[in-house]
């Protein structure tokens, strides 16, 4: 029993059962279910198979008071499910049975339920982030802020489990103030400064220690606590000292511009760092932070070198919030790093630390940071106005209200504003001059009144016959596609002179959205979804079975399947990759995990794998497998369901209420592939379990390889061979691999129902089915390369019309 | 008459001030004329519930007069007999269990009610077996066999229609909140995914809820709170504006848009009406103080998440939700609260059992070590709600305490214990069972209640009779609810 595609929900008016011609058929459906269904489903006097009784269903009036027992009927009918396979010598109906069978169900579903086909949809919080980004050009998230998005089938963009309340309403407003108050410019423009940080220790700078001679003079603040910054710009390195460990912090002579150095050892929770303060004069101001560091061996408690375990990262925080993370390579010499960030705090907080986030005990052994100095300039723009305020104001800041309001409303709504619009928001502006606002304040307000309405918060797309969208609407569906935000200019354009949807003109502009950086919003939202990716931030591995899992294993883990989708994507790799590729993308810690060798450094790059590696391919990715994993052990049938549920799109359906665990092992290690399997040899015996659970459980087996957290292990043959429900065996990883390969045409199908699922904002039904044959048969000719299928989904008729 | 304060001011720490919240000198004439009460605390009304279940079999959740009893248990769900055939212990000198040890200090102000069930969880369907019931129909009581797996199409939630009725009375109608997220089957959630909303709308929306205790405490306590007169004029007549461009911009946009479309807009546009009344019902309490305590605290950032490698950061960012919730109450924000306070997910391993909760713990089948795990893991949420209720405890208002003029109910939509039927002679365990509901009451409803009683239900007496009750005690009479038959028989109410 699967539950396939999902239907209306609510149920009004009622069909009768029996007998209902169905546009020229006649379809007797209580026959069919009679002929073919009952004997197993409902016979007076039999056993009920599946615990699924037909009876009342039969006897009721309509399909309404059992609507979800009616889907399920659907879905076996779609499938050809039913009657099973065995025993042979069962009466199946003909193709044009099932067929007028399906038709009649879908028919009678449609009547039965009331509910609207079709949704409108609201931005959701990554969206709107986005869209305020693009629009207004000053990114601080402020939908981080909003309730958290609801989601059906595994996405976020599906429309009809969104609703709107007071709360949220009023958090649109007061989002809508904050940024525009951003981003309009205060009246001067402001004087930039540029500062430079050094490295010295408490008593350096209090006077109490002798500080050698260099060419950068320090000696007006060291010694006076009221001044911080020379006239030269020189200023100090504020340091945490650590009580109690008077090395831990260590400023020694160095290469720093003053002579000297800091060394930040990793705490773990980047306690150990430099900060650097400063008073930014805009609402929100943009600045760059350059330094120079180096990374040298750490030492254990004898004062001996210890050899790397991981990567020295250097964390660059803001304001309290993490901004970047930089990985610092063993070097004799500092190297020159850079970080542009922006601030709308007045006092703002720069601090530089040692970020690892390694486990406790191996802390001493990554390398420590060497702090050498720093310049911090700012505040940067280019002109003024900054480009935040001309966004929304224009270039002329004396410009009569209407000459701003209308592009910017143009803008916001993503298509032409109307007269009596523009009408609407210069009365705004003018009623509050009116009571006695600045202009200032007058044309915030307007501003924030724009993006409080319907237009700007839902992709509004207009009725009209056949299904037709206008070049604007369709710009919108592609941009929210592929970059989670507005079009851009180049789109708007193309929207305004009609060139759009002309075959030549759409290709080129998606092939050029796919390059554009925003695209990488489709990997973080879609592929963050999609792959469960977003679920490796939750993940809570027993710490005394797993004890070598940490911080920078789960951040590495996110960013491989992360790099590996943008990979596919760019290179427009087959989509059989997914499923098994030759290649990954690592950092050293993952490097670590997974037996490569020769990674050095933090980031992440592309790794070959040879031929005898089993890594390559989503399920083998450290990642996924600890997210479909148990705390202390894996998880065989979690694993199964990724299989069925993300590669093929047909998900099991939700396990019985009541079912019993599985004995746990006693010792505080993970419990052995061969154990886990004897234990879950119960599914196949009991037979409530085995109709479900022979379709889940031998994709998972194969995986036994990897433990909990998806490091490999050695395991015997036999507990990782595994029959699948149609006969294939899966031997192990490699054969799982081989046989997911030969059902690339599945999964294509199911990573195209997924990709429309997110992109169209709906879930799908069989009524889509035709159209998504079509989009699979025109990609199988570009071997389902992945911008191809993209492109492919983006021209099928499900996109291009409503 | 003393001329009520003139600035709407939060009074932090300043000790010349009273530090008692809501006293009838600080309230003008004219609300209290309208809410009619004129020597009484209102009623605080809150619904506290746990994902995933409680272990409602020995030493859990209701307390045993006599153990499970293979006969008995036949016959179960009549003159005080549980499922397993145990013993209701009911009257007043029930015993402390495992789980019920941390209401101790506070025993006088629970009502223990075994035996409630909501009929239409039982509704045989496949689609949504009990995990996506859970806490979804606690406060519904609606049949949503119906639905796709997951409940997020429901019917109206209690909480929401009392916020309806006495929501105008306090400036905020109600909270719906949560410590950490709220958790839902959206089939990324793979199938086991609990159903973690209470709250619903009137159209059976989930309502939305907060889950961060800093930003919550700014929204209430902090924003807007430095304004003087003419800045809340000029927020006020700004607001006004905007809503009056948007309903414009809705009117035109309805005779774009085809049908289907318009259910949104009309939510949005029924949306904004309620902002409005809203704003015009807050200019009452432009002179009414909001008077936080003296020791009210803006809670720390959390890292939210995984609550550390132990799981033991939970308890901290329970403390800190309920500590603004206490705040909400004390001063009055607010009468109608629903807060998920946890559930069987995540890392349990500071508790000793580091398993995954909802395979293992929940779904323990009756063995003895996983039971003990459901055990700790119950009572470690108790503790917390005891903390919260010795809190209200100790807050006095003008009559009694503010725990005394409440009605908290703390509860679970699934029980985890044995099974009501016998098969063979063996009692079998469910984990997520519809019968028997785990419940119970915090308060005296202003004295109206008199708790300290575990009192035992035949099978088939809704839950919904119980939001009777509560509704009763809020002043609603004649009031029905989907399908309740009536207030609860047996409470001592007066």
């Amino acid at each position: 029993m699967r539950l396939r595609f999902s239907f209306w929900l609510i149920l009004a008016g009622l069909t009768v059962l029996s007998g209902r011609p169905l546009q020229g058929e006649v379809m007797d459906a209580k026959a069919f279910l009679q002929k073919y269904c009952i004997s197993c489903h409902g016979a007076p006097g039999q056993e009920v198979k599946g615990e699924f009784d037909l009876q009342p269903m039969l006897q009721a009036e309509s399909i309404t008071p059992h609507l979800g027992k009616w889907m399920d009927v659907m879905d076996v009918v779609d499938f050809r499910e039913m009657p099973p396979s065995k025993p042979a010598d069962l009466p199946r109906p003909s193709e044009s049975e099932y067929q007028g069978m399906l038709a009649w169900l879908e028919h009678g579903m449609q009547q039965a339920s009331g509910a609207p086909k079709h949704y409108t949809r609201r931005l959701n919080r990554a969206q709107y982030n986005n869209t305020m980004r693009d629009l207004l050009k000053v990114d601080i998230d402020p939908a981080d802020a909003f309730p958290q998005d609801l989601g059906e089938e595994g996405f976020d963009t599906v429309a009809r489990v969104q609703s709107i309340s007071p709360l949220l309403w009023s958090q649109y407003m007061d989002a809508a103030g904050r940024v525009v108050r951003l981003a309009a410019a205060q009246d001067e423009a402001p004087e930039t400064f540029t500062r430079r940080y050094f490295p010295l220790d408490r008593d350096q700078s209090s006077g109490k220690a002798k500080v050698k001679k260099s060419s950068i003079d320090l000696s007006p603040i060291i010694a006076d606590r009221k001044k911080h910054v020379t006239e030269a710009g020189n200023a100090l390195f504020n340091l945490d000292h650590e009580t109690g460990s008077p090395n831990k912090n260590r400023v020694r002579e160095g290469q720093g511009g003053n002579g000297y150095e800091v060394v930040l050892t990793h705490s773990g929770d980047g306690a150990r760092r430099a900060r650097m303060k400063f008073q930014n004069p805009l609402n929100y101001g943009r600045y760059r932070l350059t330094f120079r560091a180096y990374a040298e061996r750490g030492h254990d408690r004898d004062g001996k070198e210890l050899a790397p375990y991981d990567a020295c990262v250097a964390g660059i925080y803001v304001n309290g919030v993490l901004e970047q993370e930089i990985s610092v390579p063993l070097t004799d010499e500092p190297q020159e790093y850079t970080v542009e960030f922006t601030s709308d705090f007045s006092r703002t907080e720069v601090r530089i630390a040692a970020n690892s986030q390694v486990s406790r005990k191996h802390l001493n052994a990554v390398p420590s940071l060497i702090l050498c100095d720093a310049e911090l300039e700012g505040p940067l723009f280019e002109s003024w106005p900054p480009a935040s305020d001309r966004a929304i104001f224009g270039d002329n800041p004396d410009a009569a209200p209407e000459a701003w309001l209308e592009p910017f409303i143009s803008k916001a709504f993503r298509r032409p504003a109307t007269t009596g619009e523009i009408e609407r928001y210069v009365d705004i502006h003018q009623r509050e001059l009116e009571a006695g606002a600045t202009p200032r304040e007058a044309k915030i307000l307007a501003a924030q009144a724009v993006l409080v309405s319907p237009s700007f918060l839902y992709l509004i797309e207009k009725e009209r016959p056949g299904g037709q969208l206008n070049d604007y609407e369709l710009a919108s569906r592609l941009s929210y596609f592929l970059w989670a935000s507005m079009p851009d200019e180049t789109l708007f354009d193309l929207a305004a002179s009609g060139q759009l949807r002309k075959p030549q003109v759409f290709r080129q502009q998606v092939a050029r959205m796919l390059e554009d950086p925003k695209a990488a919003a489709l990997t973080k939202e879609f592929a963050g979804q999609w792959l469960a990716l977003r679920r490796i931030g939750e993940i809570v591995p027993d710490p005394e079975i797993y004890q070598d899992f940490d911080d920078e294993l789960r951040e590495a883990m996110r960013e491989e399947g992360e790099a590996f989708f943008q990979e596919i994507v760019d290179k427009n790799l087959p989509v059989r990759t997914f499923l098994d590729a030759d290649f990954t993308f690592a950092n050293q810690r993952l490097a670590r995990h997974y037996d490569l060798p020769d990674v050095e450094g933090a980031e992440m790059r592309r790794v070959s794998l040879g031929a005898d590696d089993l890594r390559g391919g989503v399920v083998t990715q450290a990642g996924i497998l600890a997210v479909h994993s148990q705390q202390t052990r894996t998880s065989p049938v979690l694993r199964g369901v990724f299989v069925l549920e993300k590669l093929f799109n047909r998900p099991p359906p939700n396990p019985p209420a009541n079912v019993p665990p599985l004995p746990e092992s006693e010792d505080k290690e993970e419990v052995t592939a061969t154990n886990l399997r004897e234990q879950m040899a119960q599914h196949a015996s009991n037979p409530a379990c085995a109709s479900c659970h022979e379709k889940i459980d031998p994709w998972g087996l194969a995986l036994e390889e990897f433990n909990g957290i998806g490091a490999h292990r050695t395991v015997e043959a036999e507990s990782v061979t595994a029959e699948l429900f149609d006969g294939a065996m899966l031997t192990g990883v490699r054969g799982l691999k081989e046989e997911l390969v030969r059902r690339e045409a599945d999964f294509a199908r199911g990573l195209t129902e997924k990709l429309l699922t997110y992109g169209l904002g709906r879930t799908l039904d069989s009524a889509d089915r035709r159209e998504v044959d079509g989009i699979l048969t025109k990609a199988a000719r570009a071997d389902y390369g992945m911008k191809a299928l993209l492109l492919c989904v983006v021209e099928s008729d499900l996109f291009q019309k409503r | 008459m003393k001329a009520p304060l003139s600035r709407r001011t939060v009074l932090r720490g300043m000790s010349a001030t009273l530090a008692l919240p809501f006293l009838d000198a600080m309230t003008p004439l004219s609300a209290l004329a309208r809410t009619g009460r004129f020597s009484r605390a209102p009623l605080r009304s809150v619904f506290v519930g746990l994902g995933g279940g409680v272990w409602a079999g020995e030493d859990g959740f209701f307390p045993w007069k006599s153990a499970m009893d293979v006969e008995r248990a036949k016959v179960w769900g009549k003159k005080g007999v549980l499922p397993g055939g145990a013993l209701a212990d009911t009257g007043r000198q029930w015993k402390l269990t495992n789980t019920l040890e941390p209401l101790a200090n506070v025993r006088d102000q629970i009502t223990l009610l075994s035996g409630l069930h909501n009929p239409n969880d039982s509704i045989r369907n496949p689609v949504v077996n009990a995990h996506g019931q859970d806490l979804g129909t606690l406060l519904t009581a609606t049949d949503i066999s119906g639905t796709q797996g997951v409940a997020l199409k429901n019917g109206v939630s209690f909480d929401q229609v009392l916020a309806r009725k006495i929501g105008h009375q306090t400036r905020i109608p109600s909270l719906a909140l949560t410590v950490g997220r709220s958790s839902y089957n959206n089939r990324e959630a793979t199938g086991l995914g609990y159903m973690g909303f209470l709250s619903y709308d009137f159209n059976g929306n989930a309502v939305p809820t907060e889950g961060d205790p800093q930003r919550l405490f700014d929204r209430l306590f902090t924003d807007g709170s430095e304004e003087d007169q003419a800045q809340r004029e000029q927020r006020r007549r700004r607001k006004a504006s905007i809503l009056d461009a948007v309903k414009e911009d809705l009117h035109q946009l309805n005779g774009m848009v085809g049908h289907d479309d318009r259910q949104r807009l009309d939510e949005y546009f029924t949306t904004v009406r309620e902002v409005e009344q809203r704003a015009e019902r807050a200019k009452q309490w432009d002179d009414i103080p909001i008077n936080l305590p003296e020791d009210a605290e803006r809670p720390e950032k959390v890292d939210r998440g995984a609550y550390g490698k132990t799981g033991e950061g939970r308890v901290e960012e329970m403390r800190q939700m309920l500590d603004v919730l206490t705040l909400a109450l004390q001063t009055d924000m607010t009468r109608v609260a629903s807060l998920r306070l946890g559930g069987y997910h995540g890392q349990f391993a500071f508790l000793g059992f580091p398993e995954d909760p909802h395979g293992n713990y929940a779904h323990n089948n009756g063995d003895p070590k996983k039971v003990a795990g459901a055990r700790a893991i119950d009572r470690m949420h108790m503790e917390q709600f005891a903390y919260f209720l010795e809190k209200m405890a100790s807050i006095q208002e003008t009559d009694g305490s503010l725990l005394d003029n409440s009605l908290v109910m703390y509860g679970a939509g699934l029980t985890n214990g044995p099974k009501p039927q016998v098969r063979g002679d063996e009692i079998g365990y469910n984990a997520h069972g519809q019968a028997n509901a785990p419940l119970l009451l915090a308060g005296k409803a202003g004295g109206r209640l008199q708790a300290g009683e575990h009192v035992n239900y035949d099978h088939g007496t809704p839950l919904s009779n119980l939001f009777v009750t509560m509704a009763g005690l809020n002043g609603l009479s004649d009031f029905q609810f989907v399908d309740s038959t009536g207030p609860l028989n047996g409470l001592a109410v007066s």
